[in-house]
């Protein structure tokens, strides 16, 4: 294959499998008139190259534009009329590409916002951003995660860019298939639940009261703690689920004002232990109400696995492009050996026995996390242990 | 025998209506019960009560549509919701009710609801 071919190729291979934007490597030497039909020239060999080149395009699931400064459309793939639509014959700098784009919350994205815009125009590559589109015929809306990197030519000018849509569609309608079944469950073992849970205490309220050692009482007041776990359980998973599906509304967060006041509404007792240190103003962009469910949960399980009132430190920091959230206790730290395992969910690591919980906090938190294009890691610590959360600056 | 009037427990499924029967009598309240909405208002017209424990979700009438029919009736009694722990508190909200309890609840936060909130 052609090493023209062979670097759109690679471009988008990049792009799709989301490594690193590529604008400072995409040397292209696209001839002004590629296009989906005629290529401009007659050499057989880059004849083969196009022609492979756009069949391995249209094989491809996510939705494919490639866009010439000019204004018009190089190409665009089967995946991007099945998702989207027949292609409106617009000027990509006056009108957007795609029908009524919007942003998750609904606000519609403004023409210099637009992920080929940006791309084309700013030279800034864009991953995996949440949009909503509108199919052409249908008229029904589609939600995709947009990806857009700029395609320069062998002296650097800019010749185009690649768009690159994500269907979310069918993920978001397993998600809340996922949910409504969860739900229903939830409701169904909760009635046997709390039939059990009653007769259980029932018994136990006609044992005669007083230190009693026979078999009879230690089992129904065994039988009891479990039930109360279950109880737990199930209000732990019911809440995950939900967690899971709720839409991320951000906004730009001053993240020391921000753990002030999350702060501010734990008990007396813990708040006393929280050391704050937030010596910069780092703004990220983030969900106030799931962020404060993930440093809630952090603060928790620091609260859980760290000394008796040990101190809990929480900082932030900025650095390089995201800002940071870290919380430390004094415990005993992580086995190398669960430092992975502590995320996934119901596996509560080393010395869960000993605590309550369900073993789903962190896997959620990481997921709400991730949600917000950020990330939940263990860092390296010589003491304790120190869970750092990263988010994008706003 | 408490010389109160007696509570309603309104539930539609029958092993969680006998056990917080057996546990009202257990306390010495008289019980009647109701397997729906509709029952339930029938019951209420057999004679005053105390106190309405209320499922929320049942068949023929709810508890959503029972409580409206109440306050149609301009009946005022203690109501208590007994429902799903995500829901329990949003519903007693929106039918006004005195309080709540999330199924599957304690037996002791049951009898200490009624203790409290019930007409004497």
């Amino acid at each position: 294959m052609g090493e023209r071919a062979s670097n759109v190729l690679e471009g988008l291979r990049e792009l799709i499998l989301g490594t690193p934007p590529i604008d400072e490597r995409a040397q292209l030497a696209l001839p002004m008139e590629l296009g989906p039909s005629q290529p401009a020239t007659t050499d057989l060999d880059k004849l083969v190259d196009v022609e492979v080149l756009h069949a391995i395009v249209d094989l491809l699931p996510d939705a494919i534009t490639l866009i010439h400064r000019d204004g018009s459309i190089l190409l665009r793939n089967r995946a991007a009329f099945e998702l989207l639509g027949p292609a409106r014959s617009v000027d990509w700098r006056v009108t957007a590409l795609e029908e009524d784009p919007r942003h998750p919350d609904g606000r519609p994205y403004t023409l210099e916002e637009l992920p080929a815009r940006r791309a084309l125009m700013d030279g800034v590559a864009v991953r995996a951003e949440p949009m909503t589109l509108r199919h052409a015929t249908t008229g029904e809306d589609v939600s995709v995660l947009a990806s857009s990197v700029p395609l320069r030519g062998a002296d650097g000018a800019m010749l185009g860019a690649t768009v690159v849509f994500r269907d979310l569609g069918a993920l978001l309608e397993r998600d809340r298939e996922r949910d409504t079944f969860a739900r229903v469950v939830g409701h169904e073992i909760q009635v046997p639940l709390t039939a059990v849970r009653g007769y259980i205490q029932q018994a136990i309220r006609q044992l005669p009261s007083g230190v009693d050692t026979s078999l009879a009482t230690r089992s129904l007041q065994r039988a009891d703690a479990n039930v109360s776990r279950l109880v737990t359980l199930l209000r732990d998973v019911l809440d995950t689920s939900r967690q899971q599906l709720a839409p991320v509304v951000p906004e730009s967060l001053e993240l020391g004002a921000f753990l002030s006041e999350v702060h501010s509404r734990f008990d007396p007792a813990l708040q006393s232990r929280v050391r704050l240190q937030t010596p910069d103003f780092v703004h990220v962009r983030g969900d106030r109400r799931l962020l404060e469910i993930v440093v809630v949960n952090l603060v928790d399980n620091a609260r859980k696995y760290g000394p008796e009132e040990g101190t809990i430190e929480v900082s932030v920091a900025r650095e390089g492009s995201v800002g940071l959230i870290r919380v430390r206790d004094d415990g005993d730290g992580i086995p190398d050996s669960d430092r992975e395992a502590i995320f996934k969910p119901f596996r509560r690591g080393w010395n869960a026995g000993a605590h309550e919980g369900s073993g789903l906090g962190l896997y959620l938190s990481r997921q709400l996390a991730e949600r917000h294009g950020g990330r939940l890691e263990l860092e390296p610590s010589t003491r304790g242990t120190l869970f750092a959360l990263s988010l994008p600056l706003a | 025998m408490r010389a109160s009037a007696p509570v309603l427990v309104v539930e539609d499924d029958a092993s969680i209506l006998d056990v917080v029967r057996s546990a009202l009598e257990a306390e010495g309240y008289d019980v009647r019960t109701a397997t729906n909405g509709k029952e339930g208002l029938e019951r209420l017209a057999d004679g005053k009560v105390s106190l309405v424990l209320l499922d929320m979700r049942m068949p023929v009438l709810d508890g959503w549509q029972f409580a409206k029919e109440l306050k149609r009736r301009a009946i005022d009694v203690p109501v208590v919701v007994m429902t799903a722990a995500q829901n329990a508190r949003h519903w007693a909200e929106e039918i006004g009710a005195d309080a709540y309890l999330s199924k599957p609840f304690d037996l002791d936060d049951l009898l200490a609801a009624v203790a409290r909130h019930r007409d004497s």
